[in-house]
């Protein structure tokens, strides 16, 4: 009966939660469907009085936007499947090994999280640039431009932030100790412990993981903005482009919302499809009682 | 256990290969685009080129395709010099742009920026003097001396003005009929303003539905009430280039401002719509370009008038200017000038003001100007009047403690005289260091 | 003997597997980071670079909006992640179905999360609009008076809180619900069968065993809200009357308007030591370097 009831109110405060976190997101929708007047007029409308599909396809082609899209995909797609491996492999080293100067390290890539970017970003642009080999770089880093304009310098800080090994060593430090014993017996070494013990079990933790990295990744603005220094568009992704929608004295809010809503889909795409590994009692088969 | 180690560290090799595939893969579809690039440039010469990185503020696709069309036609029509395009939003995004790309030795050759840049970009070697290439200028002598200001610092040219951003006093002719004041007559004194502003203030109880005088309570840039303190004949600095924030003038406007906006006003801030542009307010002081909307909406067709700002005596208004520099590091200042001088001309100076409304930087073009549209005079006469913001190191630094007064005062946190010199003192101590 | 060098190499994998990160790790955050520490101590700006000893920091401790702003950063970071871990774990748990519907929530639940707070905060700008503002029409139906929001300089701050809320709640939802599916199956089985219910369950077997995710987000969270600028530039830029000014939002303005790296730096310095030793304590209060 008491559990009855429970359930009741849990799925009432889960039905309100989602109307207020949605309720933007119609406003959104909505907004991106106006014109400027109506906007404008200052009243929050709700269901727009003639439906501005043209919105889209407006602010579609302002720019290249299938070349930002692309761009975007293929910067935090390779950004996210890299660092998701690397990431994992040392969350497993942090929580599983015991070896000297491990809290100190651990330490460190905690305060790596730490630091504003906007200090760090002149520096970290004068490296990229200065990269000794890199872009027609010499061996002292002068002469060409380093990695400033390609992918792989827009992908550099993501491959090396540290929230994602953080994030998995919190998480494999939840695992049941009889997993290392397992490995242990079977004479495995560590790296082979991870590759086949630790990392199967890890689809809930890095399916949430590639969501926040890719999340992360694709919302980048200001390395971006560095990065691309010549303005053909080639290296330009959709949070660069996403700005032009003003000018000096006005925003087009409805091109911006509805530019959001098709650059945002693209992440809940990703997010929907990750979805199918958030399954319960994934460790439950893995320990043999 | 060798093995395996082994095993690991080759694997872990073969990862960090992949990486490195991943970098060549990155250079390779860039050297394509580049070739594509260059093939189109250089169709008619094989000469050796200079390249000339351009760099505008703003990144609005209306401007942008402007620029875009002037580059084109310039490297069609000069052989050997190609000019590349690069846009960054206003504001963090252009100083981050700019700041990276000098630290790193990347910096730009032509820069399109506005009137705060100039002492501080001066000072650190990103803008080159550019008074010899100006003196030789045919443009010279018709540039409008308000305009010109702009660009100079410590006696010598450094900037030439594309466009400029007056603020207007906007009003709203219907309002003003349905409260009994004359449409054609805006007021043209504080006085004035005060009485017009109570006139026309509609209230439903006790909320205020219609602000007489739409005045922001924070704002990124408190231009608003610079203005004043200018129609009170009070500048940014003196002769010498001291500041002068903590005058009896800008006491004044600020107790004038005190005395009714509380009565008359909606706030608002930089980031929210004015709440005149939604309709709400029969008067306010709003960027030119801010407007521009509002003009071209059928609903408010021949309801909104422009004006000079209400003064206390001194015609002034506030006008933003953005110029093209050329960059420090730049080693072909004669062509980057001779783009300088195309963007320049009689001809682009109109032609900015028929495609972008921008007001027109030349004297001899104002008439044109005011043909396109009869508020256009009205504009005109804010650029000739207009003052932009200090040309001095710390003018950013200004900028944050004038803001803070300002809304001081505004929410009576402080007394006018009070905030005035704490001000002062404060930009003192920063310029002192 | 045999277990020395069992230890010894399980060090050596250790540091082999480490490689990888670290290559990219220390000469792409700690580098650049280590440089920023440096120029804290001198009046680095577009035009000069001389080292002027801690002058920065003892400015700081003279500049009232910084002062102000580190408390505003701390009463933004409380009472917004208390809340959000509260909500999210709740959030976690009521999505913790398989099922179509449940999908669906953890879709609208998320969706704030995933949009970039330039749309977010335009929508609340309008739903905070003190004149056609769809609050302040919802207020106006109880008979409640007009509110300010925004431009009130004592509600600001909680306005900036309640869209961080809203905004981030999917995020530690995704967290937890991943938590959630690692807590071994076999524990809830063997409480079942002591007849323990739903809520028992919750706080003497799920609570417990996600400890470490517990402590993953409050450390995460206290980073994030440190950083918080955007939403703050551009809902309010700080005002009114740097109310809702941050520290984040002070270095922003320092090194992107003012050009004073030195001092955004000093400012950052100040911002990783208070969330430094938030973490420490965390750290000893979760007991979290026991199994270090």
């Amino acid at each position: 009966m008491r559990q009855k009831l429970w359930k009741y109110v849990g799925n009432i405060v889960l039905a309100l939660g989602v109307i207020v976190t949605a309720f933007p997101f119609i406003v959104m929708l909505s907004v991106s469907l106006q014109s400027m007047n109506e906007i404008y007029s200052g009243e929050l409308i709700l269901i727009p009085r003639t439906w501005q599909f043209k919105n889209y396809h407006d602010a579609m082609t302002n720019g290249n936007w299938a070349r930002y899209i692309l761009n975007s995909i293929y910067v935090t797609g390779t950004a996210t499947v890299v660092s998701l491996f690397v990431n994992a492999m040392t969350g497993y080293v942090f929580a599983r090994i015991r070896f000297p100067f491990r809290k100190a390290l651990f330490i460190l890539v905690l305060v790596g999280m730490m630091v504003p970017p906007q200090v760090t970003l002149v520096p970290l642009f004068v490296l990229v640039k200065n990269f000794p080999l890199a872009g027609g770089n010499n061996i002292l880093g002068s002469g060409g431009t380093g990695f400033v304009d390609t992918y792989f310098g827009l992908m550099l800080p993501f491959l090396a932030g540290s929230f994602g090994v953080f994030m998995c060593r919190q998480f494999y430090v939840m695992f049941p100790k009889e997993l290392d014993e397992a490995a242990k017996i079977d004479g495995c070494s560590r790296f082979r412990a991870f590759i086949s013990i630790f990392l199967p079990l890890s689809k809930a933790v890095l399916a949430s993981l590639a969501v926040l990295k890719f999340i992360g990744a694709w919302n980048e603005y200001t390395w971006p903005l560095v990065m691309t220094n010549t303005g053909s568009g080639r290296v330009t992704t959709v949070q660069l482009a996403l700005t032009s929608f003003r000018n000096e004295g006005e925003i087009f809010w409805n091109q911006l919302m509805a530019a959001t809503i098709v650059t945002t889909s693209v992440v809940f795409v990703v997010f929907l499809t990750m979805q199918k590994y958030f399954v319960a009692g994934i460790l439950a088969g893995s320990i043999k009682e | 256990m060798v093995r395996n180690m082994k095993k690991t560290i080759s694997l872990i090799l073969a990862f960090l290969m992949l990486i490195a595939l991943f970098t060549g893969c990155s250079t390779e579809p860039e050297k394509k685009e580049e070739t594509k690039t260059e093939s189109t440039a250089t169709t008619d010469t094989a000469a050796s080129d200079v390249t000339l990185k351009f760099i505008r503020i703003g990144n609005d696709a209306a401007e942008g395709d402007y620029w875009k069309g002037l580059i084109d036609s310039f490297n069609k029509a000069n052989d050997g010099i190609t000019v590349e395009y690069d846009e960054a939003a206003i504001g963090e995004a252009m100083e981050t742009k700019l700041n990276t790309a000098f630290a790193a030795g990347l910096g730009q050759d032509i820069i399109g920026h506005g009137i705060m840049s100039v002492a501080a970009r001066v000072e650190a070697g990103h803008y080159m003097d550019i008074s010899s290439y100006f003196n030789k200028w045919e443009g010279k002598e018709d540039i409008m001396p308000s305009v010109l200001a702009n660009g100079t610092y410590n006696g010598k040219t450094y900037g030439l003005a594309y466009s400029t951003t007056p603020f207007v006093f906007a009003y709203r002719t219907d309002l003003f009929e349905k409260a009994g004041l004359d449409p054609n007559t805006p007021p043209t004194t504080w006085d004035e303003l005060k009485e017009y502003a109570i006139k026309l203030t509609e209230k439903d109880g006790e909320k205020i539905t219609v602000a007489g005088f739409a005045f922001p309570m924070t704002s990124g840039n408190f231009v608003e009430f610079d203005i004043f303190a200018f129609g009170n004949g009070s500048l940014y600095y003196d002769d010498e280039g001291n500041p002068t924030i903590d005058t009896p003038e800008k006491a004044e406007a600020f107790e004038f401002l005190q005395s009714f906006l509380p009565d008359v006003n909606l706030p608002y801030n930089s980031n929210e719509v004015n709440p005149f542009l939604n309709g709400n307010a029969a008067m306010t002081l709003i960027n030119n370009v801010a407007l521009t909307p509002m003009l071209n909406n059928e609903e408010y067709k021949g309801k909104v008038a422009i004006a000079t700002p209400p003064t206390n005596g001194t015609d002034a208004d506030f006008c933003g200017c953005n110029m093209l520099f050329i960059g420090g590091n730049c080693k072909n200042p004669d062509e980057a000038f001779s783009f300088i001088e195309t963007a320049l001309t009689k001809k682009e100076v109109l032609n900015r003001a028929k495609v972008l409304a921008i007001p027109v930087t030349r004297s001899s073009q104002v008439d044109a100007f005011i043909e396109l549209d009869p508020m256009n005079e009205v504009r005109a006469r804010c650029v000739e009047i207009g003052i932009g913001m200090p040309r001095t190191t710390w003018a950013a630094s200004f900028q944050k403690i004038r803001n803070e007064m300002v809304q001081q005062v505004l929410y009576s946190k402080a007394g006018a005289a009070e905030a005035l010199a704490s001000a002062q003192s404060q930009l003192e101590a920063e310029i002192a260091g | 003997m045999k277990r020395f060098k069992l230890k010894h190499r399980d060090a050596v994998s250790a540091y082999v597997m480490l490689i990888p990160f670290m290559v990219f790790f220390l000469l792409f955050v700690i580098y650049p980071m280590i440089k920023s520490v440096l120029d804290s101590f001198t009046n680095y700006n577009l035009y000069q670079r001389d080292f002027i000893g801690f002058r920065n920091y003892v400015r700081l401790a003279q500049d009232k909006i910084f002062l102000r702003s580190i408390l505003n950063t701390l009463v933004f970071a409380v009472f917004s992640i208390v809340p959000l871990m509260v909500l999210g774990l709740t959030a976690a748990i009521l999505v913790n179905r398989q099922s179509k519907v449940m999908y669906a929530c953890r879709a609208a639940l998320i969706y704030p999360y995933v949009t970039s707070m330039v749309a977010v905060s335009m929508v609340w700008l309008y739903m905070f609009d003190p004149t056609n503002g769809m609050l302040n029409k919802i207020l106006g139906l109880f008979g409640a008076p007009r509110q300010w929001f925004l431009h009130d300089e004592t509600q600001a701050l909680w306005c900036l809180i309640v869209v961080n809320i809203w905004k981030n709640i999917g995020y530690v939802m995704m967290i937890y619900l991943a938590a959630l599916q690692s807590v071994p199956t076999s524990l809830y089985e063997a409480a079942t069968m002591d007849g323990a219910g739903g809520f028992r369950m919750t706080f003497s077997i799920t609570l417990p065993t996600i400890k470490p995710i517990t402590f993953f987000l409050l450390t995460t969270l206290s980073v994030e809200c440190f950083k918080t600028f955007e939403q703050v530039r551009i809902m309010t830029n700080g005002g009114p009357v740097s109310s809702t000014t941050t520290i984040t939002h002070q270095i922003y303005m320092a090194a992107f308007s003012e050009f004073k790296m030195g001092y955004a730096s000093a400012m950052s310095v100040v911002l990783l030591a208070i969330v430094f030793v938030m973490t420490v304590i965390n750290l000893k209060l979760g007991r979290q370097l026991e199994d270090l």
